[in-house]
Formats: C-alpha cells, structure tokens, sequence
C-alpha cells in the first residue's frame, strides 16, 4: 500500500497523493486521464480534502491574535483580552464664543444646544462640529472704559515685549489714570476693531502683566479670561456703556453628525446586544438614555460601565463592545451586573457620526444659528484647532494594543502601566514619562511623577492633567500613591559637525552635502529625540549622517548644550542650571543680559573659570562662575559650577534686562571629549530658577532637542547647528 | 539458444461507470472496459466548458459556445477543429482517424462522428453524436 501524505493542503497536491494511492490498486486504472469518471471522482475528493484543510487551517489562525485574519475574530480575542478597540474619533476643536445679545433679550444665561452646528471647510469640504455638551453661562459685564488686554508685541510693535499683556483703554481719561509711572497716552487703531480707537498709556511696558487669571493666550492678539472683571471686546464703540454678555471659552466642539437611534426593549433582548447601525461612530461620544415606556415619559441616563467592580446590581450602566460585523453594540446589566431593562422600556443612543482624521487643523468656524435672539453679536474665535480625529483602530493596531493592556491588567502598578495609561487617555501627549519618587534625590516615598510631552501645536492644560489623575489613574492605582505632574525640562543641543567628502563620488556641491547633512540631523531629531525619555547617541547621528551621502568619507562631530531659563526681572534670585554631562572648563558663556550690582547696572556675560586643580585629563572639580563686562573685565563672581555633575549655581543675582528679541537667558556649555552621548538617565532637578532649596529630581523629564540658535554678535548668540563640509583633494 | 519471446499484452482501461449502474452478478458498483471507458472519457471531454473544473480552468472545450452561434457552414468546421484539440490534449490514449460534421438544418443540430483508434486496441472505433443547438 502506498504511503499516504496528509499533510498537503494545495489541491493538486492532495489529488496527486490520491493518484498515488490508487496506483497501489488494480480494480482501476483510468485515474491518470483528464476525461475519465475515476478521473471526476477524485476531484471531488480532492476538492473536498481541500477544503476541510483550508477550514481546519484557517479556524486554527483565527484562533489566535497574533495569526487572525478576519477583524471580527482578533476583535473577538481582544474582547477576551478585556480590550475593546478604539471606534472613530471625530476631530476635536476648542473655540471662545461671545454673544453680545440684543437689549430685548434680558435672561442672565444663555444655553448653547449640544446640536448647535458649527461649520468649518477643510480642502474644499465642509464639515459640521457639535459642542460636547449642553453649556449655559452666565452673563458677564463688559465693555465701559476698559483695561481691556492685548498680548505680545504684534500690536504693539515699538513698546511691548513678547510675552505680556498690556492694558488698553477706550477712553483718553482712562488711559491715564491708569498710568503710573510716566504721564499721557497715545492713540493705536487695530485692524480688528476698525474705527475705534485705543488709548494706551505711555508706560505700558510697566502696566504688562504676565498672566491674566488662569487664561492662556492663543496668538489671537487680545484674551481675557472670564475671571476677570472684564470681557473680550466685541465691537463697542469708544463712548458705549458698560454691556452684558456671554463668553463660551474654550468651548469643545467636536466633529460629525449627531445621530439619534431609538429601541425597543422587548422580553427576549432585555440585556440586548443592540447594534448601533452606524460604522463611523465616534463612542466616546454615545449618550444612551431609556425612557421608561411610551406612556410614561421618565428618562433615565444610563453611564458607560468602565470595570465591573464598581458596579452594584442597581447601577444604571451600559456595555459597549465591538460585535462580529464591525458595527458597536450595547449591552445591559442582569439585575446582577448592572440594572436590567424592562420589556417596553425605550433606548434612546445618540451619538456622533464622525469623518475621522479628514477634518483635523480645521482653523475657522462658523455658527450659523442665533443662539439669543435676532441682532445678536457673535464673535467667533478659535482657541485650538481641531486635533485628534482618527479612524478606527485597525486589526494591527488591536493586535498590538489588546495584549498590551491586558499585561496592566487595567491597573496603574509599574511605570509602564502609568504610560500606557496615559498615553492611550490623550490624543495630545506626544510622548510621557514616569518614575517613582525613590528615584529622586532625595528620595520622596509614595508618590509617582508623571512629566508629560504634548504633540507640535496642542497643549496639555491643567484640566487635562486633573482629567488624567482622576479619572485614568486614581481609579486604577494603588491606595496612598499621590501622582505628581512634572513639566518638561529642554536640553538643546547644538551640533559643530565637520566632514570630508570626496567630490569624485558625488555630483553635489559643497553646500548641497551640508544641506543633505542639515537633513539628516532633523531627521534624526525629528524622529529618535523631542520626546521624554531618548537620549542622543553619537554613533546613530554619525550612521544618519553617513547614510545621507555616499561619498562622506569622515564625520567629527562635537556636542555643545544649551539652556534657557527665563528670568525675572529686577529680581534677585537663584538660578540652577543643570546640564547632567561632563563639562569642558573655560567653555561656558551666555548671551548678554544687564546685572545689577548694588545700584549699577552692567551689561555682561557669564564665564567659568575652574579652580586650581581642574587639570587634565580629567578636568575634574569645580570652579567659579563670573559676569564679565563686554571688555572682558570681570564684573563679579557670581556663583560656582561642578565640571564633573555639569552644575552651575547662581545665587542670588538681580538680572536687569535680556538684550534683543529675547526672553529667555541663553546658557551654553561645551562636554568634554570622551562624552559623546547625551542621556537622559542621571537625576537633576526640574526646574532652572527656585527661589526656594532646590529638590533633585530625575531627569526624566527632560526633552533633548536640536539648538535653533542663530548667529547674532548683538545678543552673543551663536549658531545651533554647524556644518562644514570638505572636499578631499587626493595627493598626486 | 536463447528464445527471444515477445508477448503482446493489450493495456486493459478500467473505469468507473459514472451511471453508476450495479453489477448483476457480484452487486459491485459497474464497469466501463476499453474502448467503452475510452467512450465515456470524450463524451465526459465534450461536455466539460472552460473554467468548469476546480483549479483546472483550462480543461473542457468552447463547444456550448458554438452551439449558441447561428447555425452556418463555417462552424461546421470550427466545431470540428475544436473536438480535435479537445481530444489531442486531454485524451493521450486516443488516435484520431476522422471527425465529421454535418449541419442538420431542419432540426437545428449538428452530427457528430468521431472515428479513432483506441492504443492498445486493434479495432477502430467511432462515436456519433448529435449536438443540438442551444437556443
């Protein structure tokens, strides 16, 4: 008898094998010919054999995440996994909206509708937004005289400094009063407020104020926090009264349709599942509330079950999972887990509807509906574009995520549990940090830091943070762990790279192989650093660089540090700086700022000067820091700097002004010789300036990112990156 | 002496009878022999259209195809030329003498008669058949 293989699965194969088997036989012999009845037989069976295999295959794969093909199978793994994969999310957007009512309408509050449409364009389309939720406000008093507050130096391009908020007045009487320092006022007209004129007082720059309440400002010129006695300008003119009116800020508008499905519950579905018919559904948008029957009106809304031990029999929650077909259904409790529906009970689920990613950096908006009554005045500003729309979570994505979260267990535990967390909360947070505060020096027992890096062009405000610790990790973490948020902390790094090349293996020029090598180091800050927790390593830059042309034959590179710390004025106080390497003696300076000492002002600059037994090879030690004049006299001694830790301390000093455009103090520093990666590992401090005892702290905080300084003698800058490239001129 | 003895074995071509008919004596399922298991395999050939079989799309013949054309007397000769090919690639144990075609007009088919050897048969063998137009 032939020897008979099982183990194919192609169907010539199998039929193959069936041949070979039946040549072990006599009572048949037409099997090797195309037309011949034996001939249909066995393809039968070998279809059937093929297709059993292919079954028995495939039920195989799908029963594992890491082989599943088919959605509904890895979405089904995950759900065992405790996982359920991200729906659409629509594109959120931040705007301040201010309704200056008409006189007729004389209610203290105003309500913008959840289905309030905004309308914005993005590459030709329209796209309508929806306020998160129903919001009333209160009416607020503006208007009158003023100060009303303008922000940086684009209005007001010769007094003010970048950074500040400057009191404006609508009258001339205002104006001066308000002014304290020096006399009079001078007029400005703004383009945005066409035929008003402004009266500012002459010594503005001492009127600015650095922050208003706890508004922020959003590079739309003027921004007034509603904690404030005083409201955006609307329009006003210079001699109207004071004015009632409502101020929406920071009002969440999200993208999509708002869909409303309605059920019945009858007494075979009194748990459901009840499909949401609607593949773009955005979830964490579903509102699902049951109205107790046709006759009987009372509704009752039902929350999304996050973990079940927090629910009690009784507890009004729903369930969301993904079902087999892609759609989202809900689920209700048994009167065990959750409260069970009644037959006749009516589900209403709205939700919205969203086109994902398209509508993302939507910029201008547009409501077209009255929100008071007729001759109201809108003004319509946008406080953040539109961010964080994306589709649904793709069969990879899940793939990868689901295993992931089920190693947390849903629990805050390890450091890598918080990030994951956190990360999967926020669509803002580019990159996160984490450690315990036994890390610190000194140790600080019972507390998680958490720093936090936000994606280019969104912030992370404080009611994200206080989101992020009640409801992502207070839940979810062990009792009598307090999380404490820690801002990120720069570390520049400006690169002095030269290289040869050999112009023989290249058509580009010299300065198209530097602009190739400007490329690469972007690139590689672009992509492997600006996020918490990476570190510089020399050798990948080198490997980047070298991939950017072949014909670059060596690269030296030598790593400079700066950082910036933003001083107080007028002030004295401690500077810290640390920059956590090695560094190299008589290489520190600054860019120029003017010191006080006693009552004389100096415009100087800072300079190391290490002791007597800071020698090479090591330069270990410390030495002393001093402001130098801009001939090169000392000034003062200042303070010390630790060449091994890379510590300066600067106590006590009173900086008078910055020189030029800037509003940062510039510190540069150069690293010895043998360090050549720059780690983010080592503990330092958190914070550049402390007027209190400074607290060490990890440096797992800090962000290493490429130094964009530019050449400027005025302000004793120099250039972040530089690049020279060498033409290798071969001996004859 | 050495007796060189050549002995002639006919190659005996055992089918399965696809009408599955039982054999009266020992109950088993019946046979088609020879030149009657070779009959079976060109009408199974003729009957088969492109893309029919499993994996195998290019076994069978357009000869629906044709018998949905009008009838003329060119397709009598395609008709022809395409059980030719037929039995050239897919039936090795056929030798084929003649194939005749006749359009029959008046009872829109056509009359098929194959004329071939069987290898490893010594008598020639034919097969007639009408094939009605499919309209």
């Amino acid at each position: 008898m032939a020897q008979l293989n099982v183990t194919e699965l192609d169907f010539d194969a199998i039929k193959a094998n069936l041949k070979r088997f039946l040549e072990g036989q006599t009572e048949f012999s037409d099997y090797n010919f195309e037309g011949s009845g034996l001939n249909i037989l066995l393809e039968i069976l070998a279809y059937n054999t093929h297709y059993n295999g292919m079954l028995a295959h495939m039920l195989a794969n799908e029963n594992f995440i890491d082989t599943a093909i088919k959605r509904e199978s890895v979405v089904s793994i995950a759900k065992a996994l405790g996982y359920t994969p991200r729906s659409r999310r629509g594109a959120l957007a931040k705007v301040n909206l201010t309704v200056v009512p008409p006189s007729t309408y004389t209610s203290t509050t105003l309500q913008i509708n959840r289905n309030t449409p905004f309308s914005t364009q993005v590459d030709g389309a329209t796209y309508k937004f929806y306020p998160l939720d129903t919001t009333t406000v209160s009416a607020s008093t503006a208007g009158g005289a003023g100060p009303y507050f303008l922000y940086g130096t684009s209005v007001l391009p010769t007094a003010g400094t970048k950074g500040y908020y400057y009191p404006v007045y609508l009258t001339e009487t205002a104006a001066q009063a308000a002014n304290t320092k020096d006399s009079g006022s001078t007029t400005y007209t703004f383009t945005e407020y066409p035929g008003v004129s402004f009266y500012i007082p002459n010594d503005n720059i001492n009127e600015g104020v650095e922050t208003l309440g706890t508004s922020t400002n959003q590079a739309e010129g003027v921004t007034i926090d509603s904690g404030l006695s005083y409201g955006m300008y609307t329009g006003q003119s210079a001699s109207s009264a004071t004015q009632t009116q409502f101020n929406f800020n920071s009002l969440a508008i999200k993208e999509g349709l708002r869909v409303v499905n309605k059920f019945v519950v009858s007494q075979g579905s009194l748990q459901g599942p009840y499909v949401i018919p609607n593949l773009a559904i955005d979830t964490s948008t579903l509102r699902v509330r049951v109205q107790e029957s046709a006759s009987d009106l009372t509704v009752t809304t039902y929350v999304k079950a996050e973990k079940i031990l927090d629910i009690k029999a009784d507890s009004k929650v729903y369930f969301v999972e993904e079902g087999a077909d892609g759609l989202y259904q809900i689920r209700f409790g048994d009167d065990v887990l959750g409260k069970q529906l009644k037959a006749g009970n009516i589900i209403y689920v709205d939700y919205i509807n969203s086109n994902a990613s398209l509508s993302n950096f939507a910029k201008t908006f547009v409501l077209g509906t009255t929100l008071s009554s007729s001759g109201e005045e809108l003004t319509l500003k946008t406080a953040i574009s539109a961010y964080g729309g994306s589709y649904k979570e793709s069969i990879d994505e899940i793939r990868y995520n689901a295993p992931k979260h089920n190693a947390t267990r849903d629990r805050a535990v390890t450091s890598a549990d918080y990030e994951s967390l956190i990360l999967s909360s926020n669509s803002n947070i580019q990159s996160c940090s984490v450690w315990g505060g036994e890390k610190n020096d000194p140790p600080i027992y019972g507390k998680v830091f958490i720093s936090l890096n936000p994606v280019v062009g969104s912030i992370i405000t404080e009611s994200d943070k206080d989101n992020i610790k009640t409801s992502v990790i207070d839940p979810k973490t062990p009792v009598a762990i307090i999380p404490e948020f820690v801002d990120p902390e720069f570390t520049y790094i400006g690169l002095d790279i030269n290289l040869s090349y050999d112009p023989k293996l290249t058509t580009l020029s010299k300065g198209e192989i530097e602009a190739v090598v400007n490329t690469a180091v972007t690139n590689y800050f672009n992509i492997d650093l600006n996020k918490l927790n990476k570190s510089f390593y020399n050798t990948r830059l080198h490997d980047a660089i070298k991939a950017g042309d072949e014909s670059i034959i060596t690269i030296g590179i030598t790593n400079k540090l700066q950082k910036r710390i933003k001083p107080e004025f007028n002030v004295a106080k401690n500077y810290t700086v640390m920059f956590n390497q090695k560094l190299q003696p008589r290489e520190l300076t600054t860019s120029y700022f003017n010191l006080t000492v006693g009552s004389v002002i100096h415009k100087v600059t800072l300079v190391d000067v290490p002791g007597s037994t800071v020698v090479p090879p090591s330069y270990s030690g410390t030495g002393v820091v001093n402001a130098i004049a801009l001939d090169g006299t000392k000034v003062s001694e200042v303070g010390t700097i630790d060449y091994d830790s890379g510590k300066i301390i600067i106590p006590a000093i009173i900086i008078n002004t910055l020189y030029g455009t800037e509003t940062n103090l510039r510190i540069n520093a150069v690293t010895q010789r043998d360090v050549r990666d720059i780690t983010t590992q080592a503990l330092v401090r958190t914070s550049d300036t402390s007027t209190a005892a400074v607290v060490a702290k990890p440096s797992r905080n800090v962000v290493l990112t490429l130094d964009d300084s530019v050449l400027d003698a005025t302000v004793n800058t120099k250039l972040g990156l530089k690049i020279s490239a060498t033409p290798e001129v071969e001996e004859i | 002496m050495a007796t060189n003895t050549k002995q002639r074995k006919n190659r005996v071509y055992k089918d399965i009878d696809l009408s599955f008919n039982v054999n009266a004596l020992s109950g088993d399922i019946g046979k088609k022999l020879d030149a009657n298991a070779i009959k079976q395999s060109l009408m199974n050939l003729l009957m088969i259209e492109p893309y029919e079989r499993k994996f195998h799309p290019e076994l069978g013949s357009p000869l629906s195809e044709l018998l949905f054309s009008h009838m003329t007397p060119g397709l009598e000769q395609s008709i022809k030329i395409v059980i030719g090919q037929l039995i050239e690639n897919f039936e090795p144990r056929v030798s084929i003498k003649d194939i005749g075609v006749r359009a029959n007009y008046e009872n829109q088919l056509y009359e098929v008669g194959i004329h071939y050897l069987v290898i490893g048969v010594d008598q020639p063998q034919g097969l007639s058949l009408n094939l009605t137009r499919l309209r």
